[in-house]
């Protein structure tokens, strides 16, 4: 088929991808003009010997929260693919049976998310060359040597936002390939649910990984505890690291229980018990859509936990070589770890953005495609009202569970991470929860992911029952 | 392009297509059901065929099985001289293109394309354009079906016995072997429905064009040239000559199948 007929015929489909390859392609491209900027400036200040090695560790820190930037974006656009693929199989069946191959029709369904990456990358480097273009004019005398904004390295990170998107929408049809081409010769309309979970070797690897990953991270906090010694930081890096891939990877085994669990607490209305049912239709998809919300909020509780204890630790610290009558300079040092975790934030919240336009995306293919179910509803007496409530409970429990999960995880990682940093210095140390990150985070994710939905919500109410009956 | 009718000649002796002692059966967790058992039945080139029986008599597994759209549990089925149970998918999937036509009963249009774009689909598919000869066949085909005005709509503007004779010009487009239909006029005003029938025969008189007609009207397999009935996966009885509607709908009764409650409840699935 087509690709660019695919497009036009239903673009609306495809603004979410076009918004997440947008944001993330803009995210890629400041950094590094950012850092263009960054060395420019320092340049100028001759600060040389110095702007050499905070170039490298911006570059650094800047690119590893762009492929996390990329890697949500990703699992977003294989499932605002997988959920197109899925509506589109009536179509799909009907090409398989005239003679279509599933490889010709899953690599036609790649180009689609190709071609709607275009326009977002090229709209991304517009945007963030604009801005990069003001700071230069803000900061005007301030720089007296050229920036330039539009060296090689600048177009890297849009090159793989494009190359990202279209092998995540190539992952995300895989589901092409199942279908088969007697479903075109049936009436029936909606397709068995699509799980896809994965295979009992890739759960024999999600062990492995949240084993060896633990192991690790424990470890790495244990050499910081017993052997008084930093080194451990980097071995708990990497286990966490490790162990998190495990999780990502094995989401569609663990969210599920955690959803069902979530629909049993919070549905008690028939509106938010029809909404946990839709979810537990869709198990894996739903654990999917809330995988990414899952990664954003386990990466900002984890900074800030991590800072947070970091800086109490350092008090008592500070404290205590006061008590034996040194000197200690603690405002300083807690000022810094304050400025470095709200860069690190700051960070994070492009994935979280990106995360949350996948729930709402997600939700909205959902109303579209139980448009039918709905006009049903609606037709037996489900008010307009209700409907709503339903598509916005739906959306609560989608992120309630995303939070249920990764604030203990997030809390956990950054714990460890202080306790391998600077229990040599203190001892063992319970974490310090950052209060008020957590309530922002978690009432912000949830109040993002509910606005979000009300896009979803009025789509679902603007089904004609009658209309939806009669589609076939 | 390897359609074996361009020359559109009466009917021939030889079957173009072939089930040999095929069976079919389904494994679910319940029950083990089989749905064809040792069915051998050849389908005559340029003629309409009938394939008769109630629900569940197995008669769309057999259309299934015949189109390469379904492997049989055992023995083997012919297109021509190609055996297609050996075919691997992609082949199949190449076979269906170029040799297979389908018509049914939800009529299968793409509903983004228009009309002619349809049509043309099976080209598309095979990555070429029709050739010239191929191009003034599907001009004669769609002034013959009586949609040459419609070419630029799309499906949603146009009535279903229109939207039916879309899908039949795209299955007649590639001249394939063999067109099967099910339950063509299963969606239509009888109007509509006769319409369709008399386009279906027309083309086997006129085109030479075999088809496989899969139904449970007796009025609609009055067409055909000739008539099989099938009952619990296996024909158990057929008609060649003096086919009429009552003549089918008698044999019918006589199956010993409870054909009253068979005409109230359609032979598949519908949407409520």
């Amino acid at each position: 088929m087509n690709p660019f007929r695919e497009i036009r015929a239903n673009p609306r489909q495809f603004a979410p991808s076009f918004l997440v390859v947008f944001i993330a392609g803009l995210f890629g491209t400041a950094i590094m003009q950012g850092i263009g900027i960054l060395s420019a400036w320092m340049t100028s200040t001759e600060e040389i010997d110095e702007s050499a090695t905070a170039r490298i560790l911006i570059a650094l820190v800047g690119l590893t929260f762009f492929v996390i930037a990329l890697f949500v974006s990703s699992i977003v656009i294989a499932n605002t693919f997988s959920i197109i693929i899925a509506g589109r199989s009536r179509q799909l069946a009907l090409l398989r049976l005239i003679g279509a191959s599933s490889k010709r029709l899953r690599r036609s369904a790649a180009l689609e998310g190709l071609i709607i990456a275009v326009p977002g990358v090229i709209a991304a480097l517009l945007v963030s060359t604009a801005l990069a273009g003001l700071t230069l004019t803000i900061l005007g005398d301030q720089i007296r040597y050229d920036a330039d904004l539009l060296h090689a390295e600048v177009f890297v990170p849009a090159a793989a936002t494009l190359l990202v998107t279209w092998y995540a929408a190539y992952l995300g049809a895989r589901r092409i390939s199942d279908i088969s081409p007697v479903e075109a010769t049936s009436q029936t309309v909606e397709r068995s649910p699509e799980e896809l979970r994965p295979s009992k070797r890739s759960l024999t690897t999600v062990i492995a990984l949240l084993g060896v990953g633990l192991v690790m991270l424990i470890g790495g906090a244990a050499v910081g505890v017993a052997i008084n010694n930093p080194l451990g930081l980097p071995v708990a890096t990497v286990g966490g690291a490790i162990s998190f891939l495990g999780f990502i990877i094995g989401n569609p085994w663990i969210l599920p229980p955690l959803q069902t669990l979530v629909g049993q607490l919070l549905a008690r209305t028939s509106s938010s018990r029809l909404a946990a049912k839709t979810i537990a239709r869709h198990p894996a998809r739903s654990a999917r859509t809330v995988i990414g919300l899952v990664i954003g909020v386990t990466l900002i509780v984890m900074f800030a936990t991590a800072m947070t204890t970091f800086r109490t630790q350092l008090e008592v610290y500070a404290a205590l070589l006061g008590q034996r009558g040194r000197e200690a300079d603690g405002d300083a040092v807690t000022t810094v770890v304050d400025q470095t975790m709200m860069f690190f934030l700051g960070m994070v919240v492009f994935s979280v953005v990106i995360a949350v336009i996948g729930v709402a995306n997600a939700l909205m293919l959902s109303v579209r495609q139980r448009t039918q179910e709905i006009g049903l509803l609606m037709a037996l007496g489900q008010t307009p009202r209700r409907v709503r409530t339903m598509v916005l409970s739906e959306s609560l429990q989608l992120s309630v569970t995303g939070c249920a999960v990764a604030l203990p995880l997030g809390i956990f990682y950054g714990w460890i991470g202080a306790l391998a940093v600077i229990s040599p210095l203190t001892g063992f140390f319970a974490p310090s929860l950052p209060w008020w990150v957590l309530i922002v985070v978690v009432v912000g994710s949830i109040l993002a992911v509910a606005v979000a939905s009300g896009r979803p919500a009025r789509a679902a109410t603007s089904v004609n029952p009658v209309e939806a009956l009669e589609a076939v | 392009m390897t359609t074996a009718s361009d020359d559109p000649s009466p009917r021939s002796l030889e079957p173009i297509a072939r089930l040999c002692d095929v069976s079919k059966v389904y494994d679910s967790k319940t029950a083990t059901i089989a749905a064809l058992g040792r069915v051998t039945l050849d389908i005559d080139a340029g003629a309409l065929t009938a394939v008769m029986g109630p629900s569940g008599s197995g008669k769309s597994t057999l259309m299934h099985v015949l189109a390469g759209l379904d492997r049989p549990s055992t023995g083997q089925v012919f297109i021509g001289e190609r055996e297609i149970t050996a075919l691997n998918d992609e082949a199949l999937t190449a076979l269906r293109r170029r040799r297979i036509g389908f018509v049914f009963q939800a009529f299968n249009l793409v509903p983004t394309l228009t009309v002619r774009e349809n049509i043309l689909l099976p080209f598309e598919l095979d990555d070429r354009k029709p050739t010239t000869d191929e191009r003034s066949w599907i001009d004669s085909i769609v002034k013959r079906l009586g949609i040459a005005d419609r070419m630029s709509h799309r499906p949603n503007e146009i009535s279903g016995g229109q939207q039916q004779r879309t899908a039949i010009a795209r299955a007649l487009a590639t001249r394939p072997d063999i067109l099967f239909a099910d339950e063509p006029t299963g969606n239509l005003d009888a109007r509509a429905g006769r319409e369709v029938m008399r386009i279906m025969a027309e083309a086997v008189r006129d085109l030479g064009q075999t088809i496989l007609l899969v139904t449970h009207d007796p009025v609609v397999a009055a067409h055909a040239n000739r008539v099989v009935f099938i009952a619990d996966g296996t024909p158990v009885s057929e008609l060649n000559h003096g086919i009429s509607a009552e003549v089918i709908a008698r044999s019918m009764l006589e199956l010993d199948v409870d054909y009253d409650a068979d005409a109230v409840e359609p032979s598949r699935g519908e949407v409520p």
